[in-house]
């Protein structure tokens, strides 16, 4: 009997499961602690993410792993650059990567919420709701939400109508200057591409950055920048370009099996000479004659070929991608040929002509202006950072309309959509018994986080003005939200969001929460070898203390 | 001093008494670590993996898979249960609590000096018993729809949360339902589970069609085809080398040139079988024309396919291939040889739908699909695995109730009659074997407790259940929203006939080894550590 004491308690280490020895103990203790610990974590993350959220959201200098230093405010970019220990840290950032991925906006607006809602999670855990039912409760307060979302939206952006005063504000969480004019640019460029019947492509409006002048000297160019170089000396066709597209190499064809030219005289060199250039001549004087002066290759490019085509003013380009060359070939409404003969209907532009882009080489396709299947957006900017911003908004300005067209509705901006959610969620959780009055509240109370961010973030005495904000709302305007000098009227100053990427921001907030809090414990894995080489000793200190949010990619700390 | 010190002096020995401790020790570190995780209010675990993938599941299957047991004893048990699994698809997590239990009980009269040996001479009387309670409370029924929802509900309901286990049901069900054929074994390899990147997990659906995870790579090809013909194939149609080392010689221009066509005729011949086949079922009426070929089609091939109109996907799976001849009909192509109109198979609609960069061809409205797709949705990657487990789980769960021809009870009650069985029979049973029975029985009152651990006074919600179970002679289970006794059978909760059979036998022969069990030795060759 008394060898039984001693060995018993050897369990735990014989048993190798985790790092974690506390997972040994049972039930509830070691449960609650798990909960708390992603809480943390997401709450670390939530911090981290907070000062960038809104139109008057500050910057963060990241140093990125491959050392380049960027500027930017975008939580995408930052919790891209971040690298994350703690799992249900990993959790949240896949969360808003899967905003970003489907809608291109609100990831900073998951983090906040799914942070708000894991720290009102744990007040409901420490008082002792079991998992299972905070988790059904918090389900039920998230189809409420996405319930009432819809009639919330007061405004929708008719068909026929300028989309600048939508687009305004989505631009203006991105930009720092001169957000009248990009959004001008974009809505306009938005609106020219847009079909008769209401489809929009996005990717029909390229956008283009340009380092040198200011952001002032934006414009939008009816037309297709590739990218590329010209290679012959004819480098710009300016009147009625007609354009084939080749992906095959330029020059005489090769077979795919080696192949050797057999000669055994200077005769018949100079014959075989002769003979291939006749058959160059040939098929670039096919191509002359049906009126081709612009071909664009996505192969190699023969020198004497190439001689050829600038005798007959043939302008030759050799493509990049074949990526380019496809979307191109849709464009021009020309097949991408595999062989060296002219197409049947060549792909028609005014002018085709090279640029110097910063210090690459490009090619734009130019149209006449009204009927320009394609168009882009150049955007000149003194700074890579200013042009960064600016890029960033126009794809975001850009998104958003794609979204509009889907879905015209819009929602008040400026945290007034929470507010009045907040309100009507409150009222309902007052009334139910159960576990579900408190979820309500407490989904309530995070979601009123969000405008106090805001507030915030511009400035302002946080409590005043979520005080009258309150009252406002409680008065029945639900049309209340947090300006740049306290509260406005959002009707008034036109600040809106798009009801698709707002419903669907909460609804990937909610899932990842529902998913966090029903975890019981987390059980990590010794790190494979390979990865135990890249965070070489630490990684076994940062394992047994897992909510701790590593920011070493920063390089502040270091 | 133990023996094998003498010949090894750095074996690891624990003998008789330690020994046992040892080993129940285990059995309950692993109880307790799977208790939280049973049945549908159990909580989740997650888990990273070393390369830092993230799983969040309460299936004790893939838990046991993961977690990285190193302990003889719970290794074993986590064998035996994960052997559970492969059988019968479902009953993990209570087959590690039962085991766990069992062990308790036993070394509770082990301590009070009973022999192990008798303890399982009592187990395997107790096991007869229960298997003999077990045939008589099997309820046989035709295998319809609505029951076989039940059971798949039961079983999903334990692996994923409410919501989303209700819209799974539907979809398993649907799909075991669509490639049943009567007199054959169900082959579960014909329902493909495909996920999907996309919106929200409930928008999971069962679709009788195929879905193949790639799109058409040549920007002529229509993204739509209505009414068409399909035709499978396993033939290449670009340049292939030759096998020996060969060469071409050439002397003139036009020599190069001829070479250069020549080395293309023959896959060009290939592609002109097609065509001519297309033009030969479709003349000119609308019609469709897909090939879908499991070896790849280079650009030209693609051009030459594109200009007659026909549809080609390439570098098909080989499990779609067979699944494809199954969903649309006709027969798998190896040479272009003998093609015929016979070869063709025939859908309603086929289109491409583009997720980012992934592009997936659904082939939908076929005549008598015999391959079903369950198309997977979800929001992220932890996601989708967690719904794909639970699938195959549910999938198993009515393929065993199809196969079985019965269910019985869930919801913890039949566990309640085995062991109200076995408090009577235990007076007919002589010798000291009888507190093995009472030790089982009270064993299997495990999963009653432990389904309403965290909610409910478990003492209390088991007495409740018992003395309803022996007033109303119907078997009871506990009813998890409320605590209160409820007949499993009206609420719809089923659980596998062979589940729990399995469970029967594997826990008695596990529990009957560990409990028998009187040293444990290391001593084996370690590695070279030393």
């Amino acid at each position: 009997m008394d060898t039984r004491g001693p060995l018993a308690p050897e369990l735990p280490q014989l048993l190798h499961r985790s790092p974690q020895p506390c997972a040994w103990t049972p039930g509830a203790r070691a449960g609650e602690k798990n909960v708390l610990s992603s809480t943390a974590a997401a709450q670390a993350l939530a911090t981290l993410i907070r000062p960038c959220y809104g139109p008057h959201g500050r910057q963060k200098l990241l140093v990125t792993a491959t050392g380049e230093t960027v500027c930017t405010g975008c939580a995408t970019a930052i919790l891209r650059a971040l690298e994350l220990e703690h799992p249900a840290a990993w959790l949240l950032r896949e969360a808003s990567h899967t905003q970003a991925e489907s809608r291109g906006d609100g990831t900073a607006f998951v983090v906040l919420l799914a942070g708000a809602l894991l720290e009102q999670a744990e007040l409901l855990l420490r008082a002792g709701l079991p998992r299972a039912q905070l988790r059904g409760s918090y389900a039920a307060a998230t189809t409420e939400v996405l319930a009432t979302l819809p009639s919330l939206a007061v405004r929708s952006l008719g068909p026929l109508e300028d989309p600048f005063w939508a687009l305004y504000s989505v631009m203006n969480t991105h930009t720092v200057t001169q957000t009248d004019f990009l959004t001008k640019l974009v809505a306009h460029a938005c609106w020219a591409i847009r079909e008769l019947d209401g489809t929009f492509k996005p990717e029909r409006i390229g956008v283009c950055t340009l380092r040198g002048a200011t952001l002032g000297d934006s414009c939008l160019l009816p037309g297709l920048v590739v990218a590329g170089k010209p290679c012959g000396q004819v480098t710009m066709v300016l009147r009625g370009a007609r354009v084939a597209l080749f992906a095959c190499p330029f020059g005489p064809a090769s077979s795919n099996a080696p192949a050797t030219a057999r000669l055994s005289s200077p005769e018949e060199l100079n014959k075989f000479r002769k003979g291939s250039e006749q058959r160059i001549e040939k098929q670039v004087s096919q191509l002359a004659d049906m009126g081709i002066n612009v071909v664009v290759v996505w192969g190699e490019i023969d020198e004497k070929t190439l001689l050829r085509a600038d005798r007959s003013g043939i302008m030759v380009i050799e493509a990049k991608s074949r990526r380019e060359m496809v979307y191109l070939s849709e464009v021009l409404g020309t097949p991408l040929l595999s062989y060296l003969v002219p197409p049947l209907v060549p792909g028609k532009c005014l002018r085709v002509y090279g640029q110097e882009l910063g210090e690459s080489l490009a090619v734009v396709f130019e149209w006449d202006c009204p009927s320009s299947p394609a168009l882009t957006l150049i955007l000149r900017g003194a700074t890579t950072e200013g042009l960064r911003g600016a890029e960033q908004a126009a794809y975001h300005g850009i998104d958003a309309y794609s979204q509009l067209c889907q879905d015209p509705r819009l929602l008040p901006g400026a945290g007034a959509t929470e507010m009045a959610l907040a309100k009507i969620l409150s009222e309902k959780g007052r009334k139910l018994d159960g576990p579900e009055g408190p979820a309500f509240l407490a989904f309530a109370q995070a979601l009123r986080s969000l405008p106090e961010t805001l507030a915030q973030n511009a400035g302002l005495a946080v409590a005043g003005v979520m005080a009258e904000m309150y009252g406002a709302h409680q008065a029945g305007n639900f049309l209340i939200g947090v300006g740049e000098e306290g509260i406005i009227n959002v009707a008034q100053e036109q600040v809106w969001d798009t009801l698709m990427a707002k419903a669907q921001g909460l609804r990937v907030a909610a899932d990842v929460v529902l998913q966090l809090v029903t975890v019981d414990e987390v059980v990590v894995a010794k790190k494979s070898p390979t990865q135990q080489q890249d965070l070489n000793s630490d990684s076994k200190k940062a394992k047994k203390c897992p909510s701790l949010v590593r920011k070493n990619s920063f390089g502040i700390n270091k | 001093m133990a023996a094998v010190k003498a010949l090894n002096s750095k074996a690891e020995v624990a003998r008789a008494q330690a020994a046992l401790a040892v080993n129940i020790c285990a059995a309950r570190g692993l109880q307790d670590v799977l208790r939280t995780n049973l049945g549908p209010k159990g909580t989740m675990k997650m888990l990273v993996s070393g390369t830092g993938d993230i799983k969040l599941t309460k299936d004790g299957n893939v838990l046991l898979h993961e977690m990285q047991i190193q302990h003889p004893t719970a290794s074993l048990i986590a064998k035996v249960a994960t052997a559970q699994d492969d059988i019968t698809g479902d009953g993990t997590t209570s087959n590690v609590l039962i085991i766990g239990e069992l062990l308790k009980q036993a070394d509770l009269y082990i301590s009070e000096g009973l022999h192990p040996r008798i303890i399982t001479e009592g187990f395997e009387a107790a096991k007869t018993k229960a298997l003999e309670v077990l045939e008589e409370v099997k309820i046989k029924k035709e295998m319809k729809r609505e029951i076989l929802l039940d059971v798949a509900r039961t079983s999903l309901r334990t692996k994923v949360h409410a919501e989303l286990a209700d819209v799974l049901t539907e979809a398993v069900v649907d799909s075991v339902l669509a490639v049943r054929r009567p007199g054959y074994p169900i082959d579960l390899f014909m329902v493909e589970i495909m996920e999907m990147k996309h919106k929200s997990e409930t928008d999971t659906t069962s679709l009788g069609s195929m879905v193949v995870d790639h799109g058409v790579r040549h920007p002529d090809m229509k993204k739509r085809v209505e009414d068409a013909f399909i035709l499978t194939c396993n033939v290449s149609l670009e340049y292939e080398k030759t096998e020996v080392n060969s060469s071409f010689f050439y002397k003139t221009a036009e020599e190069k040139e001829k070479l250069v066509k020549a080395e293309r005729k023959f896959i060009e011949d290939r592609v002109q079988k097609i065509i001519d086949l297309k033009e030969k079922v479709c003349g000119h009426s609308n019609k469709g024309f897909i090939v879908i070929n499991q070896k790849g089609i280079d650009p030209l091939s693609l051009d030459a396919l594109a200009k007659h109109g026909i549809v080609a996907l390439r570098r098909a799976k080989r499990r779609n291939m067979e699944r494809l001849s199954l969903a649309c009909g006709g027969v798998a192509v190896n040479s272009f040889e003998d093609l015929t109109a016979d070869c063709l198979g025939h859908a309603g609609l086929v289109y491409e739908y583009t997720l980012g960069e992934e592009k997936f061809t659904f082939i939908e409205d076929c005549v008598n699909p015999r391959s079903v797709t369950l198309l997977v949705k979800g929001p992220n990657k932890h996601t989708l695995t967690q719904i794909k487990n639970a699938m195959r789980d549910g999938l198993g769960a009515v393929r065993n109730a199809i196969e079985d021809g019965c269910v019985v009870p869930g919801a913890g009650a039949v566990e309640v009659a085995i062991a109200k069985t076995l408090g009577t029979y235990k007076h007919s049973v002589k010798g000291r074997a009888r507190l093995g029975v009472q030790a089982f029985a009270d064993a299997l009152l495990i999963i009653p407790k432990v389904c309403s651990e965290f909610w409910f006074d478990q003492q209390e919600t088991l007495l409740k259940v018992q003395a309803e179970h022996s007033e109303s002679k119907q078997l009871v289970g506990v009813d998890l929203d409320t605590g209160e006794p409820m007949v499993a059978a009206e609420a719809g909760i089923w659980d596998n006939y062979c589940v729990k059979k399995q469970l029967l036998h594997s826990c008695t022969v596990i529990a009957t080894n560990i409990l028998l069990v009187d040293e444990i030795m290391r001593a084996g060759m370690s590695s070279l550590k030393g």
